[in-house]
This record gives structure tokens, C-alpha cells and sequence, in this order.
């Protein structure tokens, strides 16, 4: 029991991490980005074709990755999200889906559709912790997340380009007045949650096994719930969601390992995603608008 | 195509069977309508009159005209057992490893320079010889893919799973180029093509049907629980002789067409059942096992079940995974939750290497018993000899360059295989991860080189099944006997055990403690 | 020749001639497995029509597409490999689970819009590849779900070039039924509801039902094409029915032009041969035709409304036309089935209609009646609730508390397209019309309530469809020439001026043939002389058609003059009421409303 939240809780703040970014651009554009966890997918072949393929240190390649990611991320919000910034929003969820026909196409062209291999950069026994053993990949993975996490939280907040990148979700006209470049806002919000996706994309590895494209489709699932049950607006809130998606895949997992009923906690997100939209489209966590 | 007249009108008379049954049933159920809903449903037809015949009449031509222009299987006479003659003995019989027998009699007759004159003058050569033939083909078809210089065959393979292990498709066939350099067999070229059926159960009839367009002697399929399966339907469907590797023997109960020289998988499971139990000491009888969630794959997990509990073992836990899976800690947190000491993985090379690092990260190292791959040993490293892995397939071990030690027994014929390789694919990597795959498809197509060869120069494909029909048996090169007298389709009934061990060199590998062991003891 | 006729004379065309020809043609151009590869490719086609249905028509945006073929290929595999039926059973049992499963997505998806629908439909399709479709009792887990070409018995069919002509012939099939969608009431509501439910449910489309039929119609066609692609390969598992599928659909139906149905099925079947190019050339097809919809999507922001509007070659030379300041206002045609004698029994009858937002009473407690052949008209300062009682009387606004009664029956419970059934017609203040279809439509789209055929005999175009087609085009002819638009019959509402808009949605509500008559400030933005014009014309059909009409109406003179009661609000109640020359000398009327009014 105790083991099986320990991955969960590990796991939800990947998942956290991902839903920071939809959110992130939710409500920086208005828009979801269906491409999202794509993004990060070609980031994590570019850097196992780097680590791998060309011999390079791990750190060279998450270093790839996160160009690559934010590369792909604001070139696609200069050459779709920007000239499309009057126009109804699903025009640029309709772009965002041609992205990650895009993106898929590109990965099956330039890596083929095998599945590859990464190792994680950290090896060695975990430590016990409680009756619970956590190994190190576990941990440099909640390290990693909770520093991103906050560091992002007190950028937003803090500094006075993140208080505009929040601001811009409220009111673009006003901005304008006080002379703060939306362009930049906007490019910094895609860029960021490109390098999220990557990132999360990164740590997520190690327990997915081989790297596919195309097998990020089940994450992107689990950034949605979470995401929602923050209600898309509150980053907090899709943080919250995050660990509660983690935690209840680990424990429905745990219960239901013997059954080969397979997939059941994606269809528990399924359920609650389409609740939630139906009955509550503030999210679980947010408020009435 | 020949079908009989009997059938066509049996068609006819079921089709207007049904049809009066039909009008019956519709007429009854309409009086049982309520007067007004009945004079709309009448009044609808008659308004609709038109399109609702023209409907009717378009499928039942479509209908007709598909029956009629499909090419209906023969239905074929059962097979060549009870037909022929019984002529002279065909295999010596020296014991139980017979070495390289071939059916006595088959010097064929002369060549013959038309090929109609050659399927006679062959077929009586063969009866004269007392080779007794299966009656799968007639006329042009029992010589398809097979001229007097060449043979021609195809086969799927998991060409994307084998990238993944650095294995092109040109680094397995290095035997047939070897084979046709000392000559051919019997005189003819082997002209061999492969088609990547992606390992995946939807991939492997596509591929078999591109096989197919090339007309081959024989399609030949390599491992692959789901993809096996349809394509071994397919073959029935589509008169092709098939010769496929590892796969479940469920369903091919009434096959013709299929034929394996490889130990089915529910055999297999029962030799790893017995190994779980028996190998690794009465203490650790507390079995485990990760089976891939597949209705091919459950009879192997329902023999080594069996097996388990007739050695007095303890089944604790019994876990079905997707395949790609991918991430296993819940799984091997029940494990550990149960105290699964040996746990026996049956899925794919990719899915074995994941659970057993996953295992690691999570401080689970039970005795791992798994399918037997250098790119285990390898990537595992040092891992994977505390506890030492253990593990079966279906040729003996082999690591790059070593002859002596456990591999002395059968080091001629590492030489051959590595000499070949030398002179035809130098750039195959033998040491890396892909060597041992090689290694591994060397001794089959060696096996299946050896059948062909025992068809002889009037080899036709009748006679090549029919001497798998009537019960070749022989050991070929370094694999376990192969041996059809038990039953017609599968040749195959041993397999060898493994064991991780240090190599001199310092690095892990695999080695056999045992060799041909069987289902049955 | 009727067009129905020719319907029928096509289908026995392709079904007849076109399987003998493909057999006998295909094994010499084609080997055996590309007929299999094109036979995959027909299948996309099919799904990309059942797209194309549900995206151009109906406007709902599904990424989950691919579950829908799957859960028809293995509806298809559960009847023909579990119960041995030949394959044409299997197709007609696709069909029926993809339509079942398409009805479980329908219903949340009748509350989500655009981009809501979209995220469901997709997280739908993964979680159906994830779980569903992987479980052993469906689908033997990853050993994936036979689907043999069984015909009768243990006779499978093998001629792949066979198989093919049968999927050509169902798409054929399908194509057809396509096109009577497009051309019947189904498709003119499909229409109407993705531009503008509140329009459609005034013209009696029944929103919710019309919905739920183009997800049931794209679902079952969706899960056919399932069992067919299924039965090309012989057999199918969960990673056959994945997100890729679903988006190489809806790649299919944008490249190929939303609403145009033979672009999409083209593209499906040129990319399928995808896998016959040269390795180096392979993978681009897919990133070249991902990159051509994110150019146009990029190009054409006007949403997907845009997209339909460029690829339908509408002429983006829109001259809007002069305004009809010289234009006479032409005679209305009106073909009443039902003539209304005026009598003393009030056609309409409102009691004590209250409509409340929060805290704010934007109507109070207003009571009205409008007896049968009568005009009566509503006045009153900006902001006293006139059009919210509109939309009360209609059903568009919720009523706290209040009764109406049409012709005696109360309609106070029924929802806006029942009212519009019972006769109620009414205009809309931004012009309630579909304004990318032509003028004609829109008026052959008002007389939904006079298409009586039902739903099948829509989709199969029948005779008696085709008969009461022919007599509504013939009564939208007439009503287009009446209007003076005959030159320009085809001309998309959206290219006509403000004024020209008005005229064209006054002759819709009348070709509903309503027994009452609403109408939102009917003169606005009309000149005085058109105005005029305007009022002679509804004088006409009060007198000699026996309309009976009621309107808001700003213009103060032109209600005095026109209408036979007036009623007047303000602030949400009824200041006054009466024939318009006794309200005239009302004194509260005057203070409260004359001094706005330019006399």
C-alpha cells in the first residue's frame, strides 16, 4: 500500500508537471494545446538519438531536448498562435491538432516507428524509506519537479514579465495600454510549456519503458484529467490535480494487477473528464465564473 | 478450381430457403402488427417498391457473383498417409539422435525440360522411389517456387523489433548466401526475401500476402505468439504452404497447410513449469508469472500452471500484462507483496528487459526465468548474474569468438557460422547485441535447409510435406532433434536451458547447464 | 428523369457493373496486395465520409473516430468469428454498434461545444485503445479479434481484387446516402444547427434529435468502415484503432475540403498507397498533408465556417449588393394550408409572463393577447424587456412563472422548436438566417415543418421524399421570384446587404405557413420608403391572407398606423395597452416614450 503511493505520488508529480504546461497555455491563449504531450515526445527521441546514437552524456542530451522543445514550441506560436490571435479559438485548437498530426509524421520520418531504448542517468539501489523503497531515479525525479514547480510559481509571481503572462489571460487590451509587448508574453508562454512537456517527457521515461511515438497518447490523458480537475485556469489547482491523477492510477493499478481487465484507471480519467465537462466545467477545484 | 455440382445447388437451394424464410418470418411478424402500423409498414414498401428490390437484387448478385468467382479451396483428400503405397522404409532409424538422414530413394528421375513433363516424370520418380506425397496441390501449383536452378521463399519477420537489436534483415540470411556459394542445395539457388510483419498480430497477414505475390515454395514465419496465428489461418485459406516458428499450438488442430520444425509454446511453458519447480532448490517453490494478456498466449500460461502444481509448487502470483506495457511497478510490487521467488516472464525480449530493470530499481531480484538473449546479459550487466538469470530457447548459446568451455560440443559448427559471416557480412556486429539472434536464425534456416535438401532433385511441395507427413526426423548441426513421427505438423518437441554465467573475459553470459530437455520426460 | 429515379438508376449502375469490371480488371493492373492496401484505403474513405458528416454538416469536431471503427470491426468480429455468420452480417452489425456507441458519445457531447467535444471525443478514442479494446472478452487481448471474409459457412473469400469491388460498392452506397443527407431536410438541419441552434429551433428543427442523428448516422457508417478495414487485414487489435487513425481522418477530411466529399475519400485512398512509395520517400505524404491544414487553418481564421466557405469556391468577390432603397418590396407569396378567419378567439394568449435573471425582473408579471387575424404591436423605450418577452412567448427565455396558450393550447412547458411547431414564426434582430447557405436553402430549410418524411425515408431518398422535395423546391422557386432574389437564387445570405438579409428571412418565416407571426423590429435599418413599403405588404396579409402578426417595433408613427392593438412596456411591465389611437393620448405613454420618438 505504502509502495504503491510512493510511485503514484512520483508519477502525479509528473503528471502535475504536464498539466502545468496545458494550463499554463490555457490560460495565456485561451486555447488547448493538443499537441502538448507530443511536444515532449520528440524532445525525449531527439535526446535519445543524442545519448544513445551519438554517445553524448545524458545532460548534453536533456539538453537537446529542451531546445528542441522550445524550438518546436515557439515556432509554432509565431507561425500559427500569433496571426491567429483574433480569431475564435478553436481555429487554433483545430492548428494545434495539425500539429501533432505534424509531429507524429515527423518522428515516424525521421526515427521510424521503433521503439528505442533509454537509460535513465542514475543507477543503484534505492533507499529505504518507511518500509518503502524509493530508488534514486524516484528521487532526483521529485527533486527535479518541485523545484520547477516552485521556481515557475515564484517567476509568475514574483517578477514583473510573469505577473504580465498571468495578467494577458485576464485582459490583452489592458496590457496593450500599459505597453507591456504581448508578443513576448505570448512566445514565453509556448515556449515554457514546450520546455515543461520536455522536461516532464524526460523524467516520465524511466518507467515508461521504450520510447515510441505515438505512446504518449495515454499522457496526454492523464495531463487532461488533471489539468481539469484544477478547472484549466489555476496552475495550482492542475499541480493538485496532477498527484490526485498519480495517486489513484497507482492505487486502482495496485488493486486490479491480477485482473486482466487492462486499462482501467484510464477509464476512471475518462469517466471524470467527461463528468467534469458535462456537470462542472470549472473544474473540481475552481471556482464558479 | 474445381467444385462440385452437388455444392453449387446446395447454395442455390439454401439461398431460397432462405429467402421463404425470411418472407415467412416477415410476413408473420407483420401479422402480429397493430392494423394501423401494418398499413404503414404496407403502404411504405409499396411506395418504396423500387429501391427496396433493387436492393434486395444488388446483394444477392454480389453474393452470387463473389461465390462464384473466389477461388474455393480444394477440399483435399486426407493426407498422404492412407493414399500411397507403402514402398521402401524411408528413414534409417539409428537410435535416437539419427545424424543427417535423408529419404532413401529420392534420386529422382531424370530432368525433365517441360515443366508438365517434369511434374510427371517427378511424381513417378517419387512413387517409384516410395516417397509417399501429401495431396495438398495439383498440377502447376505442387511446383510453384521451384525451377530446376532455383527455390524460391519468403517469410515474415519482426524486422522493427529486430532494429531494435541491431539486426537488419541482410544480417540473417547470411546462411543462404553461404549455402548457395558452396552450390545450393541439390543443385538449386535459394532465393530468400523477408517482409516486416512488425511484430503485431494485424501485421503479419499483410506481410504474408506481399509473400505471397513472389509465388515461394514455402512461406516461413519466425517468432511471434500473435502474429503466428492469423497468418497460419491465412495459409489454410489460401493453399500456402507455411512453415513458422515459435507459437502456440492451439488452433491448428485442423491445419494442412502449417508445419513447424519448433517447440510449441505450451510445451515450452511446461518445461519452464518444471524447471520454476525443480531447479532452484525446494525452498524457492513460490513461483510468479507475467504473461502477456493474449487468448495466444494464455495456453502457456495454463500448461506452466499446470506443471507448477504437479511438481508441488506454489502459483502466488498470477499476473496478465498489455503488451508495451512498459511500466511494471505495480506489478512487481504484488510480486514482492507475495514473496514470488522465481518469477517466469512471458512476453517479448523488450517487455522481459524492463521488468527485470524495473525489478532492480525496485529492490526486487528474485530468480528471473525468461526467454534467453544476449541483449539481456548485456544490458543488464552486472545484474543479471546476481541471482544469475535463468532461461530457455530454442538453440543452444552462443557468445562471439568462444569455442571452448560450454560451447565445445558444438564448436564446428560456431566456426562455420562465424566463418560465414566473415566472408559475406562482415559488418554484423556477432559480439553485440544482435549476435546471438543470428546465431539463432543460422540454426533454424539450417534445419530447414537440411529438410529441403532430404526433398531431394524431384522435390516438389507435396513431397516436401509429405516427408514432414510421414515422420523426418534427424538432428541437424548444433540444434535439438527434430522429429515429426510424433505428429505431422510439429517437429519440434525439445528445448535448452540457460543460465547466466562469468565469462573469462569478466562480462555476464549465458551458458547450457542442460540441453534437449522435453515436455514429457 | 426524376432525381430520384436517377438515384436508383445509379445505384443498380454501381453495384451491377462496377464488381465484375474491378474483379476482372484489378489481378491484371493490380497485384493481390495492393487491392488489399487500396481496399484499407476505401475503408478510410468511407470513415473519412462519416467524419466529413458529422464535421462539415453538423459541425462537431470528433478526434475519437477511430474507436468508433473499432468498436464496429469488433462488433463485426463477435458475429462473424464467434457465430460464424457470413461477413455481409457482420457489416450490418457494425453499423448497428457503431451507431449504438456513437449515441453514448452523442449525449454528453449535446452539452459541450467545439473545443469541449474535441477533448471528450479524443480522450474517448485513447481510453477505448487503452482499455476496452485490449480486454480478452472483446477482443482476445493482444491477440486481436478474427474477422475472416467468411461468405457462407467455412467458404472464405480469398481474391482480394473481389474484396475490393465490394468495399468500392459500399462506398458507393454510403456516397449516396451521403448525398440524400446533403440534399433533404436532414442535411438543411444539420446545417442550420451548426451555424445557429437558437435560428434552427425557430424554424421547428428539433435541436437535440437532429444531434443525436448525425452522431448515430456518423457512427454507424464509422463503424461499417471499421469492419471493413478489419476484414481487409483478416484481423485487428487495439493498436489498429489508434489516436493516429483518428487523425489521419480528420487530416483526410480538412485537406480534402470540409464538405466536399470526394476530396476526402480521394485523399484516404492516395495516402493509403502510402506504403508503396520508395523508403526514402515514405513518412512525407503524412507531414506534407498535416503542413498543408495548418497552412490553411492559418490562412483562413474564419474558423471552419471559413474553411467550408473558401473550399465550397463561394465568390469571395462578395459586392455587396446597393441597398434597395428603390427596391419596391415585392408581393409575399404565402401558401397557407389553413385560412385563418379573423374571430374573436385570441390565437394567442400570455398570462402573467414573468422572466427573472438573478435579482434583475426583465419582464414582470405581463399579460397579453392577440387575436387570430390581427396585428398587433409592441412598443416601448430601450431596455423595457421587449425582446426578452419575444423570446419568452417563443420559449428562448426561461419564464420564472406564466402561461402561454397558441390556438387554446398551452405551450408554456414545450421547448422553442415545439412552439415553432405549433405554428409560431419569428424573426431575430441579427437576422435569422443560415448565412452561408443561398437564399434558396434557407427558404427550403424554413419549410422543415412541411417536409413530412421521416428520417429513412430521407436517407434512402424514396419516391414519396422525392415527390414532397420536389413541391417544396418548387414552393421555394416561387417564393425567391416573389422576393425579386430569382437572379440571385444561389447567392449565399452573407454576401446580401442588411437590408436584402431582412427581406430574405421575412419570406422564410412565412414559408413556415405560421398561424402567428413575430416579428423583431421588422423596419430597422430599412429607409422610410421601404419602411413603408414594409408595412403595406403585412397590411396585405393581414387582409387578404388572414395573418395574423405581432411585432416590436421602435418605430412609433408606422405602429399607430399599422397595427390593430398595441401594448406598451416599459422597465420590464406593462405601462399601457389599447388601440393605438387611444394609447396615443395616454399621458403616461407620452411621458414615458414620446420624447425619444422624432416625429
Amino acid at each position: 500500500m505504502g509502495q504503491a503511493l510512493v510511485v503514484g505520488v512520483i508519477a502525479g508529480g509528473i503528471y502535475g508537471l504536464y498539466a502545468l504546461g496545458l494550463v499554463l497555455v490555457f490560460k495565456g491563449s485561451g486555447v488547448l494545446n493538443f499537441a502538448h504531450a507530443e511536444v515532449g515526445m520528440l524532445a525525449l527521441l531527439v535526446a535519445q538519438n543524442v545519448i544513445v546514437g551519438h554517445g553524448q552524456p545524458y545532460l548534453v542530451g536533456a539538453g537537446a531536448a529542451l531546445l528542441t522543445a522550445v524550438v518546436v514550441g515557439v515556432a509554432f506560436e509565431r507561425a500559427a498562435v500569433w496571426p491567429l490571435r483574433a480569431a475564435p479559438r478553436m481555429s487554433v485548437v483545430v492548428a494545434t491538432i495539425a500539429l501533432l498530426s505534424l509531429l507524429i509524421a515527423m518522428e515516424l520520418r525521421i526515427f521510424g516507428g521503433l521503439p528505442r531504448l533509454l537509460d535513465p542517468p542514475i543507477h543503484g539501489n534505492g533507499i529505504t524509506v518507511f518500509d518503502v523503497i524509493v530508488s534514486p531515479t524516484q528521487i532526483v525525479s521529485l527533486i527535479v519537479v518541485a523545484v520547477v514547480g516552485l521556481a515557475l510559481a515564484a517567476f509568475l509571481r514574483f517578477t514583473d514579465f510573469g505577473l504580465s503572462v498571468l495578467a494577458a489571460a485576464q485582459d490583452q487590451e489592458a496590457l496593450r495600454f500599459l505597453g507591456i509587448r504581448l508578443a513576448r508574453v505570448s512566445i514565453f508562454t509556448w515556449g515554457v510549456a514546450a520546455a515543461l512537456s520536455a522536461l516532464a517527457a524526460l523524467l516520465i521515461q524511466p518507467t515508461i519503458g521504450a520510447i515510441a511515438p505515438n505512446a504518449f497518447g495515454v499522457l496526454f490523458i492523464k495531463a487532461l484529467g488533471a489539468a481539469l480537475i484544477g478547472g484549466l485556469f489555476s496552475m495550482p489547482g492542475a499541480f493538485v490535480g496532477g498527484l490526485v491523477v498519480g495517486i489513484a492510477e497507482a492505487e486502482i493499478r495496485h488493486a486490479t494487477v491480477s485482473s486482466s481487465l487492462t486499462g482501467l484507471p484510464e477509464l476512471c480519467i475518462f469517466g471524470v473528464v467527461v463528468l467534469v465537462l458535462t456537470l462542472r466545467p470549472q473544474g473540481l477545484l475552481g471556482r464558479t465564473r | 478450381m474445381t467444385r462440385s455440382r452437388g455444392w453449387v445447388w446446395l447454395v442455390a437451394a439454401g439461398l431460397i430457403a432462405g429467402v421463404v424464410l425470411v418472407s415467412f418470418i416477415a410476413r408473420v411478424v407483420i401479422q402480429l402488427l397493430p392494423a394501423d402500423t401494418r398499413d404503414n409498414v404496407r403502404k411504405a414498401v409499396r411506395a418504396n417498391a423500387w429501391p427496396l428490390g433493387g436492393g434486395v437484387g444488388v446483394l444477392i448478385a454480389t453474393i452470387v457473383f463473389a461465390l462464384c468467382s473466389t477461388g474455393l479451396p480444394v477440399i483435399s483428400r486426407p493426407a498422404a498417409s492412407s493414399a500411397q503405397s507403402v514402398a521402401a522404409a524411408d528413414t534409417t532409424d539409428t537410435g535416437d539422435l539419427p545424424v543427417d538422414t535423408t529419404l532413401a530413394g529420392a534420386a529422382g528421375g531424370p530432368a525433365s525440360a517441360t515443366p508438365a513433363g517434369a511434374v510427371s516424370a517427378k511424381r513417378a520418380a517419387a512413387a517409384a522411389g516410395g516417397a509417399r506425397l501429401a495431396s495438398l496441390y495439383s498440377g502447376a501449383a505442387d511446383l510453384q517456387g521451384i525451377t530446376d536452378d532455383s527455390i524460391t521463399v519468403c517469410g515474415h519477420a519482426p524486422l522493427s523489433l529486430g532494429a531494435l537489436l541491431n539486426t537488419k534483415a541482410e544480417d540473417i540470411l547470411v546462411y543462404w548466401r553461404y549455402i548457395n556459394d558452396k552450390g545450393g542445395i541439390n543443385g538449386r539457388k535459394i532465393n530468400v526475401s523477408l517482409e516486416d510483419d512488425q511484430y503485431s498480430a494485424s501485421g503479419g497477414v499483410p506481410a504474408a500476402q506481399r509473400c505471397a505475390e513472389r509465388n515461394p515454395f514455402f512461406i516461413f514465419g519466425s517468432v511471434g505468439s500473435d502474429v503466428v496465428p492469423p497468418v497460419r489461418e491465412w495459409a489454410e485459406q489460401n493453399r500456402q504452404l507455411y512453415f513458422y516458428s515459435f507459437s502456440p499450438r492451439a488452433g491448428t488442430e485442423k491445419l494442412k497447410y502449417s508445419y513447424t520444425a519448433t517447440i510449441s509454446l505450451e510445451d515450452l511453458s511446461t518445461v519452464i513449469g518444471r524447471l520454476a519447480t525443480t531447479k532452484f532448490g525446494a525452498k524457492k517453490s513460490k513461483v510468479g508469472v507475467l504473461w502477456r494478456n493474449s487468448s495466444n498466449v494464455q495456453p502457456g500460461r495454463d500448461a506452466f500452471k499446470a506443471e507448477v502444481a504437479r511438481n508441488g509448487g506454489k502459483l502466488v502470483a498470477d499476473l496478465p500484462v498489455t503488451q508495451s506495457q512498459g511500466n511494471y511497478s505495480q506489478e512487481i510490487i504484488e510480486l514482492q507483496n507475495r514473496g514470488a521467488e522465481v518469477v517466469v516472464i512471458l512476453d517479448d525480449a523488450l517487455a522481459q528487459i524492463n521488468i527485470m530493470k524495473q525489478g532492480k530499481s525496485q529492490n526486487y531480484n528474485p530468480q528471473w526465468l525468461v526467454f534467453a538473449f544476449n541483449v539481456q546479459t548485456q544490458t543488464l550487466g552486472e545484474d543479471s548474474l546476481h541471482p544469475p538469470l535463468a532461461g530457455t530457447n530454442l538453440a543452444p548459446a552462443y557468445q562471439c569468438h568462444t569455442f571452448d568451455g560450454p560451447y565445445a560440443s558444438y564448436a564446428a559448427d560456431i566456426r562455420e557460422f562465424e566463418a560465414a559471416y566473415a566472408k559475406f557480412s562482415p559488418d554484423t556486429d556477432l559480439c553485440g547485441l544482435g549476435g546471438d539472434i543470428a546465431w539463432d536464425t543460422w540454426v533454424g534456416f539450417k534445419a530447414a535447409g537440411a529438410i529441403i535438401e532430404a526433398c531431394g532433385r524431384d522435390c516438389s511441395r507435396n513431397k516436401f510435406a509429405g516427408l514432414l507427413d510421414n515422420g523426418y526426423n534427424a538432428k541437424i548441426g548444433a540444434a535439438c532433434p527434430v522429429d515429426f513421427r510424433g505428429d505431422p505438423h510439429h517437429g519440434g518437441l525439445y528445448a535448452d536451458y540457460f543460465e547466466a554465467y562469468r565469462l573469462p573475459n569478466g562480462k555476464p553470459g549465458w551458458r547450457n547447464p542442460e540441453r534437449c530437455l522435453r515436455a514429457k520426460p | 428523369m426524376t432525381a430520384h429515379r436517377k438515384n436508383v438508376l445509379l445505384v443498380l449502375a454501381f453495384c451491377v457493373v462496377l464488381p465484375p469490371l474491378t474483379a476482372h480488371a484489378m489481378p491484371r493492373l493490380l497485384p493481390g496486395s495492393t487491392a488489399l492496401t487500396l481496399s484499407q484505403g476505401v475503408s478510410l474513405g468511407i470513415a473519412a465520409l462519416s467524419l466529413n458528416l458529422l464535421l462539415g454538416y453538423a459541425g462537431q469536431l470528433s478526434l475519437g473516430h477511430a474507436a468508433l471503427l473499432g468498436a464496429g470491426a469488433f462488433g463485426a468480429s463477435v458475429v462473424v468469428d464467434r457465430w460464424s455468420a457470413p461477413m455481409f452480417l457482420g457489416w450490418i452489425a457494425a453499423a448497428v454498434v457503431g451507431g449504438a456507441v456513437a449515441l453514448i458519445i452523442g449525449v454528453p457531447a449535446l452539452r459541450l461545444r467545439g473545443i469541449y467535444l474535441a477533448l471528450v471525443t479524443m480522450v474517448f478514442g485513447l481510453t477505448m485503445q487503452a482499455s476496452v479494446l485490449r480486454w480478452q472478452v472483446f477482443t482476445r487481448g493482444s491477440a486481436g479479434a478474427a474477422l475472416p471474409r467468411r461468405l457462407i459457412g467455412d467458404h472464405i473469400l480469398t481474391n482480394t481484387s473481389v474484396y475490393l469491388a465490394m468495399t468500392l460498392v459500399v462506398l458507393v452506397l454510403v456516397w449516396l446516402v451521403d448525398r440524400n443527407v446533403l440534399r433533404t431536410k436532414i442535411g438543411r438541419a444539420f446545417r442550420m444547427i451548426r451555424e445557429d441552434e437558437t435560428v434552427a429551433q425557430a424554424f421547428a428543427i428539433d435541436v437535440t434529435r437532429y444531434k443525436l442523428l448525425a452522431f448515430v448516422l456518423a457512427g454507424a457508417i464509422a463503424g461499417l468502415a471499421g469492419a471493413l478495414y478489419g476484414h481487409s487485414i483478416g484481423l485487428v487489435n487495439s493498436d489498429v484503432f489508434s489516436l493516429q487513425v483518428s487523425l489521419r481522418i480528420v487530416l483526410f477530411v480538412m485537406i480534402g475540403g470540409i464538405g466536399t466529399r470526394w476530396g476526402a475519400v480521394a485523399a484516404a485512398i492516395l495516402l493509403s498507397l502510402n506504403t508503396k512509395l520508395p523508403e526514402s520517400l515514405r513518412g512525407y505524404d503524412l507531414i506534407i498533408a498535416a503542413l498543408i491544414v495548418l497552412y490553411n487553418v492559418v490562412r483562413f481564421p474564419g474558423g471552419l465556417a471559413g474553411l467550408v466557405a473558401h473550399w465550397r469556391g463561394a465568390a469571395t468577390t462578395a459586392t455587396v449588393a446597393d441597398d434597395d432603397e428603390e427596391v419596391a418590396i415585392p408581393h409575399f407569396v404565402v401558401d397557407h394550408d389553413e385560412t385563418t378567419i379573423a374571430t374573436d378567439e385570441p390565437l394567442l394568449v400570455v398570462e402573467e409572463v414573468t422572466v427573472q435573471f438573478g435579482g434583475l425582473r426583465a419582464v414582470d408579471s405581463v399579460s397579453l393577447s392577440v387575436r387570430a387575424g390581427t396585428i398587433v404591436g409592441i412598443i416601448g423605450p430601450n431596455g423595457a424587456g421587449k425582446s426578452t418577452f419575444f423570446n419568452a412567448i417563443s420559449g428562448f427565455a426561461p419564464t420564472s412563472s406564466g402561461r402561454v396558450f397558441i390556438d387554446g393550447r398551452a405551450v408554456h412547458e414545450l421547448p422553442p422548436h415545439a412552439r415553432a411547431a405549433a405554428g409560431l414564426a419569428r424573426t431575430f434582430q441579427n437576422v435569422g438566417l443560415a448565412k452561408d447557405l443561398s437564399v434558396r436553402d434557407n427558404i427550403l430549410l424554413a419549410q422543415h415543418r412541411a417536409a413530412t418524411y421521416n428520417g429513412g425515408a430521407a436517407l434512402l431518398y424514396t419516391r414519396a421524399a422525392n415527390e414532397i422535395e420536389q413541391r417544396l423546391g418548387d414552393a421555394a422557386d416561387a417564393i425567391v421570384g416573389g422576393l425579386g432574389f430569382a437572379a440571385r437564387a444561389a447567392t449565399p445570405v452573407r454576401e446580401l446587404s442588411g437590408g436584402q438579409q431582412r427581406l430574405v428571412e421575412l419570406g422564410a418565416v412565412l414559408a413556415t405557413g405560421p398561424r402567428l407571426l413575430m416579428l423583431d423590429e421588422p423596419t430597422a435599418g430599412l429607409s422610410p420608403g421601404a419602411a413603408e413599403n414594409l408595412a403595406d405588404r403585412l397590411r396585405e396579409l393581414r387582409d387578404d391572407h388572414g395573418q395574423t402578426i405581432l411585432l416590436i417595433e421602435h418605430n412609433v408613427p408606422l405602429v399607430l398606423d399599422l397595427c390593430d392593438y398595441v401594448y406598451v412596456l416599459n422597465a420590464g411591465a406593462l405601462l399601457a395597452e389599447g388601440p393605438p389611437r387611444q394609447l396615443a393620448r395616454k399621458p403616461e405613454v407620452l411621458s414615458a416614450y414620446l420624447g425619444e420618438v422624432v416625429l
